[in-house]
């Protein structure tokens, strides 16, 4: 007998999700047949993870990997897909940080996760978009991205290294 | 104590990122879409995100707890103090629950400021001395990729259940097999043995115990009292060897028979009586005589590491076996479940080699399963016939020792009665 969850405890998360996935959809075709799959990705992984047993609250993110990976090679090649894409891993990340059977707050607690991996895209998306194509630029960029991720990890880690010295008590 | 185990652990999700990156990325490079690499990267980056976020999280924590409540009802709650305590939020805890238990309700589990509190329920269904592991404490990422384990390690509890009048046991007169008994005095305050002190005499007392003298000088009757001396000696043996009934009845009957050789050895060791246990699977595995703390500490440790023997060895070489470790003339009690032919022979040859026996036999009626399902009057009809050949069983053992038929799991009163009263007959 495993503990019962809430029926509201990660809702809101599989509601932002949800939404941003059927918009994803029905902006790839403007068709029902999207949305219902985009839908149903959505309400069975929420399902699977309120489930008692482990093994089903461990396959519950799997529905909208699939979702979100058919979505991905069905979406135009744009530029605005690019982004909206990460966006959606991005909101997805937070779905996972809202666990109905962790303590609640998970996505606030989760920001700095968030906000790392979200600054890595949009700097991503930035260096494909405005620098010009070339096997140069693009190694600079990949190099960048990761040091900057790895220094701003570091950083959020480690507060203390960006604290400054404390004013000395007169 | 330190575990072994590394504090740093990536979770199952962070594998189905990793993999579900990697086909993203093979999908987009063999399409030239950029769209999936731009799913790809914050699903492959996120996993070293969490791990470096995390790395100044910690697991390790305190922990205050207990097991608490009576006959069939555990109630297992704590409290987990981690050494940091805005790591509390995120501590995963979990627990291992004994095989001999069940769970009655859900678990509570709740996060305070800097502190985890949970409160667990369970029940035993059938007499049981077993041990409850200590919490398993993780810190988990928020988004649950990465976690670290606790490295310090805590003491289990242990958790044992038997039958209430077992702790009536303690007042039974034993046997005693050394040279000069009555040097070791019990708590118990009884008509004979070293003087305690005076109290009114009752109107039934007996004229020898009144003290005449201390009557004389206070006017009233008084009586003497004296501190009991030791008891006796008892053993203890389990017979964990397999019967045809199979190894599940047979792991529950012998839970059951552990239970009770506790709760018996506790009992007789609260009185300052020396109790040996001896449990016999292919060979006897002795705890030789003794009393006091340390051997129920010791008795209570053989009972843990007592199991169901693959192989059950001949009786005789129990009874063999037996007589090098504990003095002949001690009262000897016998749990076995008489449902194999060899369990029968133990008797005898206990009896031969001069043990004093007398056989609690766990009953396995109430664990036989009903497969498949009868009707009303064929079940009656089967459970009739499993009483007569349980009659005959019992009836069979009884020409060579008293036995107790034990159906009622959480009640031995039947077997104080016949230690009591040795000489009244069947106490079944």
């Amino acid at each position: 007998m495993a503990r019962s969850v809430p029926w509201h405890r990660g809702l809101a998360s599989s509601v932002v999700l949800g939404g941003f996935l059927v918009y994803l959809a029905w902006s790839v075709h403007p068709e029902w047949a999207g949305v219902l799959l985009a839908l149903a990705g959505v309400v069975s992984a929420s399902l699977l993870r309120r489930r008692a047993d482990a093994l089903s609250r461990s396959a519950a993110p799997i529905p909208l990997v699939v979702v979100l990976g058919i979505v991905a090679v069905a979406l135009p090649k744009t530029t605005s897909a690019e982004i909206l894409v990460g966006g959606a891993a991005v909101l997805w990340l937070a779905w996972l940080a809202d666990d109905p059977r962790r303590r609640p707050g998970g996505v606030a607690r989760a920001i700095p996760t968030l906000a790392i991996v979200g600054f890595t895209v949009v700097v991503a998306w930035g260096s494909s978009t405005l620098l010009a194509y070339g096997s140069v630029s693009l190694g600079v960029a990949a190099v960048l991205l990761v040091a900057v991720v790895a220094l701003v990890s570091i950083l959020v880690a480690r507060p203390e290294l960006i604290r400054g010295e404390e004013a000395a008590s007169s | 104590m330190s575990g072994e185990a590394p504090s740093f652990a990536w979770t199952s999700l962070t594998f189905l990122l990793v993999g579900a990156g990697a086909v993203l990325l093979v999908v987009g490079v063999a399409a030239r879409d950029p769209v999936p690499l731009f799913l790809a990267l914050p699903l492959l980056v996120a996993p070293p995100v969490a791990a470096l976020t995390g790395m100044h999280r910690s697991a390790e924590f305190g922990l205050r707890w207990g097991a608490f409540g009576s006959a069939q009802e555990v109630r297992v709650s704590g409290v987990v103090t981690p050494v940091n305590a805005e790591d509390a939020p995120d501590l995963v805890v979990g627990f291992t629950r004994p095989a001999s238990l069940v769970e009655s309700r859900a678990p509570e589990v709740a996060w305070g400021e800097g502190e985890v509190t949970f409160r667990l329920h369970w029940a035993a269904p059938e007499p049981t001395v077993t041990t409850v592991l200590p919490p398993t404490v993780v810190w988990r990422d928020p988004t649950g990729l990465a976690e670290r384990r606790a490295t310090r390690a805590h003491d289990p509890i242990p958790v044992e259940r038997f039958p209430p009048e077992l702790l009536r046991l303690g007042g039974v007169r034993l046997e005693h097999t050394l040279a000069l008994p009555g040097e070791t005095p019990s708590h118990r305050i009884g008509p004979s043995g070293e003087f305690f002190g005076l109290r009114e005499a009752s109107p039934s007392e007996p004229p020898r115990r009144i003290n005449w003298r201390a009557t004389a000088r206070t006017g009233r009757l008084l009586a003497n009292e004296y501190e009991a001396d030791r008891t006796g000696d008892v053993l203890v043996i389990v017979d964990a060897r397999p019967t045809p009934l199979g190894r599940s009845i047979d792991e529950r009957l012998l839970g059951v028979a552990r239970a009770a050789a506790f709760g018996v050895a506790d009992s007789f060791l609260r009185e300052k009586a020396r109790v040996g246990y001896a449990s016999f699977g292919e060979f006897l595995d002795p705890v030789p005589l003794a009393g006091g703390r340390v051997q129920r500490l010791r008795i209570r440790e053989a009972i843990r590491r007592t199991e169901l023997a693959r192989t059950g060895g001949p009786s005789e070489r129990c009874a063999v076996a037996a007589r090098r470790f504990f003095p002949n003339g001690v009262t000897t009690l016998l749990f076995t479940s008489l449902a194999e032919e060899t369990t029968f022979d133990l008797v005898p040859h206990l009896r031969r080699r001069g043990y004093p026996v007398a056989v609690l036999s766990p009953s396995p009626l109430p664990l036989l399963p009903r497969t498949p399902p009868l009707d009303p009057r064929s079940e009656q009809l089967v459970e009739r016939l499993e009483r007569l050949e349980r009659r005959s069983r019992v009836a069979r053992a009884w020409q060579d020792a008293p036995v107790i038929d034990w159906q009622e799991y959480w009640s031995l009163g039947s077997l104080v009665n016949l230690l009591r009263h040795p000489g009244r007959g069947r106490g079944v």
